[in-house]
């Protein structure tokens, strides 16, 4: 079967939706194809969730080119998409005066890059008042207080979803196998992309698929850039410890990356990590001795957090191409084909900024941009019962009887946001947790997966056998008792 | 607007509707006092409830029921009681001054008590707390969450398994998933002793033929999506694997029984102390917590074995919420019970003395012939095998009261005879 298309994208990360969505504004039919079941389970998924000042970058690289602009424009998705967005601001923390000359480096480099309110604190009162748990090794901080924080799974999910009441197609669990070009260009379709389901035909291909960014350009004969994995590891500290942490927290940054960060996470846990692993081949599993390098470097900013507090760990990767650089631009060796590869870190914070410049390539490239006057910038979260007052409480589950089965009891999610996720889409274990936070908490899902289970396959209509935890082949149960 | 908060005024207010708290509320009720039990689920009787196995009741009737079993009598003495029970009920709140606010089926009510009592349960620790590095595949479990899809949904979630931790749940849940055709490859223990109760291994596990390595733990997890196998590994005498040691097993559910930890939200909330090394809260001999006209009892103070002593301890805490409600106050718990020698935590962690009361320990490590002991008293009890495993439970009687009452401290400790 085949679909025909003015842009098809290849990935449904914080990327790939960002262009669906400013995509949305106009009247064009966009695809995005996604290899996994939902939105943003890539590299979007399992990274510090930080959006950078964007004094990191060297300048001049295009890492630098988006960074900053990115941040600036952080607001203008966050505040229409009800998505929580922090500026609490970073610290990157000098234990030494000889280190202090780096402090400056960055802070140059952070004036060159267009950072604004950057500034140095020596004054151990000072970094004390905004930080006060942190090491009293700590001599000397760079604060960049547009620095904030923002849940990347969040964002990616209310993308999806305004880019998807806009009028987007989104296919999951479709990976692509192959694009064919063609010379002669047909009527709307210049490339065949092939999925094990559906054919597409496409005027413009945008290839933002993470990990897999290097191999989607080699099927158009692209091979101007490789991706080499690299694993970051986190811990998840309970969010009972919301608030010991303030300020996005770096060391000074080692020559690979920006070090192990203590963060506050967007939902108000506590994030540890990265350290930083290359690797042949993509895996997410957690190390013993990454762990302890993480948990190592996080104490060694907080001495003091209460590390009994870890609630689970996980594993996320960077897509790094071998220029270290993002791979953003019309393929050299394919016209109409344009790469939006090697997103690593600081890819969250730019893109918004790299959204609005593939739209702006677009239309160079002779995308007719047409604005569509049903477009809705705006998407309504579910809303989150932990968060009402009793009076709303007391009001909202008279209107939504659902609301009142608390079914996560560690994060109060009730059964009425967990269906209102299924019905928004999630039709996975992972899928709800990202959407409602229920299996997040101090107990890990211990109370309320057999519950989940029944709520999910009772709503899509199938056994609680076929109810997966990610998709494929992640099912939990394997089959009815003796006694059933 | 008309308001919809409707509000009530209670005697005493007991949270969980578990062995713990049925216990406080019938002991509440039979004194005459006016009872409100809060359970969240849709009957009550808690975990007691996917526990289909027998062996609760010994201490309390003399036999073994099933969890059912014992939590349907209990039940039944719930509603011969006046007790206002309130099923599908969740505590969104609570205050020191004993104001709560619940969300149930008729909406959201506040109750003003006298007296509360917190018998929250605990919960069981998850992969993330101990950390087992690996893959993040679907088939890793609590061993209760196992239990509870089994007896109460009807579904096995896997056919080849392999438990960590030789606490109780992963010794019953083995012989479960044997009964259900599974194969159980194997139990982990870290230390170099079994710490759920002997009879369970011996019953649970020898009967079955299923191989418990101690020393031993899981230091690799495999499987993208589904789990496919495990690397189990001996560890050192600080608990460290052994490098080398690790070897593949092809299994597909790994049940985590490594400790339960105490439910204490509302205890934080409330702002009473908690112990840190139950992580339950510090309780005197009447289960009130620092936070006065608060009680706690059940596994939310500690974790018990039996259930029997469970709902013994419900029944004290109900005596004290009664006698709190009532006028109150209770004798002041003015001396400190300390854990001494190869003492690992001692519960209460207050006394007064002048009531007899019953205190449980766990040692730090097996032992043979031994006394537990109150410190510059003759109060003695001799045991001949005690080990972490098996709480120990004693009564001060009115007669060692005298001796108590000398004391600034109660200091327990645990002494070998040579």
């Amino acid at each position: 079967m085949t679909e025909k298309y003015d842009v098809v994208i290849v990935g449904a990360g914080v990327i790939g939706t960002g262009i669906a969505r400013e995509l949305s504004r106009y009247e064009l039919d966009v695809a995005v194809l996604e290899k996994e079941p939902d939105v943003g389970w890539g590299t979007t998924k399992a990274n510090s969730g930080i959006v950078h000042a964007g004094y990191d970058a060297k300048p001049g690289t295009v890492k630098a080119s988006f960074s900053a602009p990115g941040n600036k424009k952080y607001e203008e998705w966050t505040e229409p998409l009800s998505v929580p967005f922090v500026r609490v601001g970073s610290f990157v923390s000098a234990k030494d005066g000889s280190q202090d000359g780096e402090l400056e480096r960055l802070k140059e480099q952070g004036d060159e890059n267009g950072v604004e309110g950057l500034e140095i604190i020596r004054d151990r009162a000072k970094i004390g008042e905004l930080e006060p748990n942190i090491s009293e090794d700590v001599e000397a901080v760079l604060h960049a207080p547009t620095a904030g924080v923002v849940a990347p799974y969040k964002l990616t999910i209310a993308l999806y979803e305004n880019a998807r009441d806009n009028g987007i197609s989104f296919f999951f669990s479709s990976p692509v196998e192959d694009i064919v070009g063609l010379e002669v260009p047909e009527e709307k379709g210049k490339f065949t992309v092939i999925t094990p389901e559906k054919e597409f035909k496409s005027e413009y291909v945008i290839n933002a698929a993470g990990i897999s960014s290097g191999k989607i350009a080699d099927m158009v004969g692209d091979g101007s850039f490789s991706i080499f994995p690299a694993r970051g590891e986190y811990h998840l500290l309970d969010s009972e410890l919301q608030g010991y942490v303030k300020k996005i927290n770096f060391p000074l940054p080692t020559g690979e990356s920006k070090g192990i960060l203590v963060t506050p996470a967007a939902e108000g846990s506590i994030i540890f990590g990265p350290n930083h692993q290359p690797l042949e081949e993509p895996s997410l599993a957690t190390t013993k001795t990454g762990l302890e390098e993480v948990y190592s470097g996080a104490t060694d900013l907080f001495p003091d957090i209460d590390t009994s507090k870890i609630v689970t760990n996980f594993a996320g990767l960077r897509a790094k191409s071998g220029s270290d650089d993002f791979e953003i631009g019309e393929s050299e060796a394919v016209e109409g084909f344009i790469n939006v590869g090697g997103i690593q870190s600081p890819g969250l914070t730019a893109a918004p900024a790299i959204s609005d410049h593939v739209v702006d390539l677009l239309e160079e490239k002779g995308l007719q941009l047409t604005p569509d006057p049903e477009f809705d910038p705006e998407r309504e979260p579910i809303p989150k019962f932990a968060d009402m007052e009793t009076e709303e409480i007391a009001e909202y589950t008279d209107d939504f009887p659902a609301a009142k089965e608390i079914v996560c009891r560690c994060e109060e999610v009730t059964r009425a946001e967990i269906e209102e996720a299924i019905d928004r889409g999630a039709d996975t274990l992972d899928g709800i947790k990202f959407r409602t936070r229920s299996r997040m908490g101090s107990c890990q899902g211990g109370f309320c997966t057999p519950r989940l289970v029944e709520i999910l396959a009772s709503k899509l209509g199938v056994s609680p056998k076929e109810v997966t935890k990610k998709g494929d082949d992640s099912r939990l149960l394997a089959e009815e008792t003796k006694e059933g | 607007m008309k308001d919809r908060i409707n509000r009530i005024k209670k005697d005493i207010v007991v949270i969980g509707g578990g062995p713990a708290g049925m216990a406080a509320a019938i002991r509440g009720a039979e004194e005459g006092a006016d009872v409100t039990l809060v359970e969240r689920d849709i009957e009550l009787g808690g975990i007691l409830n996917q526990c289909i196995h027998n062996g609760f009741g010994v201490e309390i009737y003399g036999e073994e029921l099933t969890g059912p079993e014992y939590a349907e009598r209990f039940t039944r003495r719930v509603g011969e009681n006046d007790v206002d029970v309130r099923l599908n009920s969740f505590v969104l709140s609570l205050r020191p001054d004993k104001v709560m606010t619940l969300l149930t089926p008729e909406g959201v009510l506040q109750v003003d008590a006298d007296a509360v009592v917190l018998a929250t349960g605990a919960r069981e620790k998850s992969r993330g707390e101990i950390q087992i590095p690996g893959d993040r595949p679907s088939g890793v479990m609590p061993a209760g969450t196992a239990q509870k899809f089994i007896n109460k949904k009807g579904f096995m979630p896997g056919k080849k398994a392999f438990v960590l931790g030789s606490g109780d749940i992963g010794l019953i849940i083995s012989r479960r998933l044997t009964w259900e055709g599974a194969e159980v490859v194997g139990v982990a223990e870290i230390m170099d002793y079994p710490t759920g109760l002997n009879r369970n291994v011996v019953q649970c596990l020898h009967d079955y033929d299923i191989p418990l390595h101690l020393q031993h733990t899981v230091t690799n997890i495999y499987g993208s999506d589904r789990l496919e196998g495990i690397e189990l590994s001996r560890v050192d005498e600080n608990f460290q694997p052994i490098e080398g040691s690790g070897k593949d097993i092809d299994i597909d559910l790994l049940l985590l029984s490594v400790g339960l930890v105490p439910e204490n939200d509302f205890f934080k909330e409330a702002g009473v102390t908690l112990s840190q090394k139950t992580g339950g809260a510090l309780v005197d001999e009447w289960f009130q917590t620092d936070v006065p006209g608060i009680f706690g009892c059940g596994n939310a103070i500690h974790i018990e074995d039996l259930v029997d002593w469970v709902t013994m301890d419900g029944f004290r805490a109900g005596d004290g919420a009664v006698a709190y409600a009532g006028n109150g106050n209770l004798p002041d718990a003015d001396k400190e019970v300390l854990a001494g020698e190869n003492v690992n935590y001692v519960v209460p962690h207050e006394v007064s003395g002048e009531d007899e009361f019953r205190f449980a320990l766990r040692v730090t490590e097996p032992m043979e012939n031994v006394d537990i002991s109150i410190k510059g008293t003759d109060i003695s009890y001799f045991k001949r095998i005690v080990t972490p495993g098996e709480m120990e439970v004693e009564e001060v009687g009115e007669e060692d009261l005298p001796e108590i009452e000398g004391l600034e401290q109660v200091e327990v400790e645990v002494t070998r005879r040579s």
